[in-house]
């Protein structure tokens, strides 16, 4: 063992490995500064990797002498990086799960029904509902998407995603959905019927269904995703997500109008998306009507937000948001405008 | 003070139920280790999954500066080097050598430690803070953890610098330098990592 050969014990190879060390954190110094033109990105990395990996084992072998050293420390400590390594790949699938779980959400239950009908049961002790109850507690509008239920942000021990929305709770536990519509101040016209839950009466226009798609991924990634994130899942506690949130507006009365003041007017106060509650400020943004059409469109339609929309649902258009500039509302405004719709 | 390397029980009376011929401070110091890396590990993993979702700037590229820590890293692989050969003088009883290159480990780890504290405070210079965005906390609190561990090697390998001259080390102390050499360098392994993984990456 090493015992022995203290004595005469040259220190070359230490001065060998150390000159190697030097050339390999030279070299790595080298391939990011000088930007070696025949190498890509990828074999970049990699051979980043590879040098980091080329200086880890030396100093531990040489410098720490595992090479002549008992087996047993080798052991302790490959076994903590072995460890350590599993962790870090375990890590790495947090951040993955919510993508997973909007396709699931998606896959599932485009409409929703299965968490209200879930719900309807759970609230009213099984006695059974009616499939023209079901209908009527539908057509209010406020079904709840899945989204509320899988949504990965969603602390444990949050139940408050559950609670209905203060008007909802009228629709649901049928006492007069249209008292809990009148009750809204956007003075929309139309009142939901059981039958048609969709006849509103922007949408009951001429399916234009058509919008600049272009216009809406660009202003989408240049306006709102630094804060909603590409994904449009946001930033758990910071900023809400859009993916199977957004739909949820359009779904109640008002809701449209509601969109295109967030987007013109900006919000500001306490909001629940996803089941989870937010407190921030969204800023008025700096978005011309096609821009803000476009780009709502773009939210409404991404992350299968589609699937979520109401029926005969029609994209918004320029006209639409031209016509509520100039109302002088501020984030506050338009969230207390927000809870008056029933949306929390 | 009396054990010595693999001859080790020494410290201990010979009970029949020691197993381990390995020297316990150094075994110890193994499984030290072996811990520290998952803790570093975690750190690492940390800064990796929240890497690129900062929302304000400023950003890793905007920040980093590859040539100075070029240099910090290129200093503190010295200090290891400094490291071995100090032990290797104290093998071989060359006591005014071992002094001298312990002294340049600390000197050295010092300067690295020096470099980092520019650099933070060059950071926060810059806008970058512990609690303003993603990349701010996690870079903070990993690279905050290695230096700490810097700090605790040159705390650590100066105090047996100061101790060096008020109770003369010999050879046989050499187990004590070793494990306070293992610790240092395995501080290395640690900046190898994060060189790669936090600085250079970001500019491929």
């Amino acid at each position: 063992m090493a015992e022995g050969n203290h004595k005469n014990h040259s220190i070359r190879p230490y001065v060998i490995v150390a000159i190697v060390l030097a050339i390999i954190t030279y070299l790595e110094f080298a391939i990011i500064e000088y930007e070696i033109p025949f190498l890509g990105q990828t074999a970049t990395m990699w051979w980043l990797i590879l040098m980091s990996i080329a200086k880890f084992v030396f100093v531990i072998y040489y410098f720490m002498h595992l090479k002549d050293d008992d087996a047993a420390y080798s052991g302790f400590f490959w076994s903590g990086m072995v460890i350590g390594f599993g962790t870090f790949i375990a890590f790495s699938f947090l951040m993955t799960a919510p993508a997973s779980l909007s396709f699931v959400r998606t896959q599932l239950a485009p409409d929703g029904q299965f968490v209200h009908g879930q719900h309807a049961q759970s609230d009213y002790g099984h006695k059974g509902i009616d499939e023209a109850t079901m209908a009527s507690i539908e057509s209010d509008g406020y079904s709840r998407n899945l989204s509320s239920v899988f949504d990965h942000t969603r602390p444990k021990n949050q139940q408050v995603l559950f609670t209905p929305p203060a008007a909802a709770t009228s629709g649901w536990t049928l006492a007069e959905p249209e008292t809990a519509v009148a009750a809204t101040p956007e003075a929309a016209p139309a009142e939901p019927t059981a039958e048609t839950p969709a006849a509103d009466d922007v949408q009951a226009q001429a399916p234009s269904a058509e919008w600049d798609r272009e216009l809406g991924a660009t202003t989408y990634t240049q306006v709102c995703s630094a804060c909603h994130q590409a994904t449009g899942m946001g930033v758990p506690g910071a900023f809400p997500p859009l993916a199977g949130h957004a739909p949820t507006l359009v779904q109640v009365d008002g809701g449209r109008t509601h969109l295109i003041h967030t987007v013109l007017y900006g919000l500001q106060g306490p909001i629940v998306a996803g089941g989870m509650t937010y407190n921030s400020v969204m800023t008025a943004q700096a978005v011309d009507d096609e821009q803000t059409a476009a780009v709502l469109n773009h939210i409404l339609n991404e992350w299968g937000n589609d699937a979520e929309l109401p029926d005969g649902f029609t994209p918004i258009t320029a006209e639409e948001v031209a016509a509520e500039r100039g109302l002088g509302l501020t984030g506050a405004d338009v969230h207390e405008a927000r809870q008056a719709l029933g949306l929390e | 003070m009396a054990s010595q390397a693999p001859a080790a029980p020494s410290a201990a009376p010979a009970h029949g139920w020691r197993s381990s011929k390995l020297p316990d401070i150094k075994l110890l110091m193994w499984i030290f280790l072996a811990s520290d890396i998952m803790f570093f590990g975690t750190l690492i993993g940390t800064y990796l999954i929240y890497k690129g979702r900062s929302l304000t700037g400023p950003y890793p590229l905007d920040v980093l500066d590859i040539p100075l820590t070029t240099v910090s890293t290129f200093v503190l692989l010295m200090s290891s080097f400094l490291m071995v050969i100090a032990l290797d003088a104290l093998r071989k009883n060359k006591i005014q050598q071992f002094r001298l290159w312990t002294f340049g480990v600390v000197f050295f780890g010092a300067i690295f430690l020096g470099f980092q504290i520019y650099e933070f405070n060059h950071f926060v210079d810059l806008g970058l803070t512990l609690g303003g965005n993603l990349f701010g906390s996690t870079f903070y609190v990993l690279t905050g953890t290695h230096g700490v561990h810097v700090a605790i090697g040159i705390l650590w390998l100066g105090s047996i610098l100061v101790s060096s001259y008020i109770r003369p080390w010999t050879a046989k102390d050499e187990v004590y330098l070793e494990v306070a050499g293992l610790y240092w360098h395995f501080v290395d392994l640690v900046w190898i990592v994060i060189f790669t993984l936090v600085y250079l990456v970001d500019f491929v």
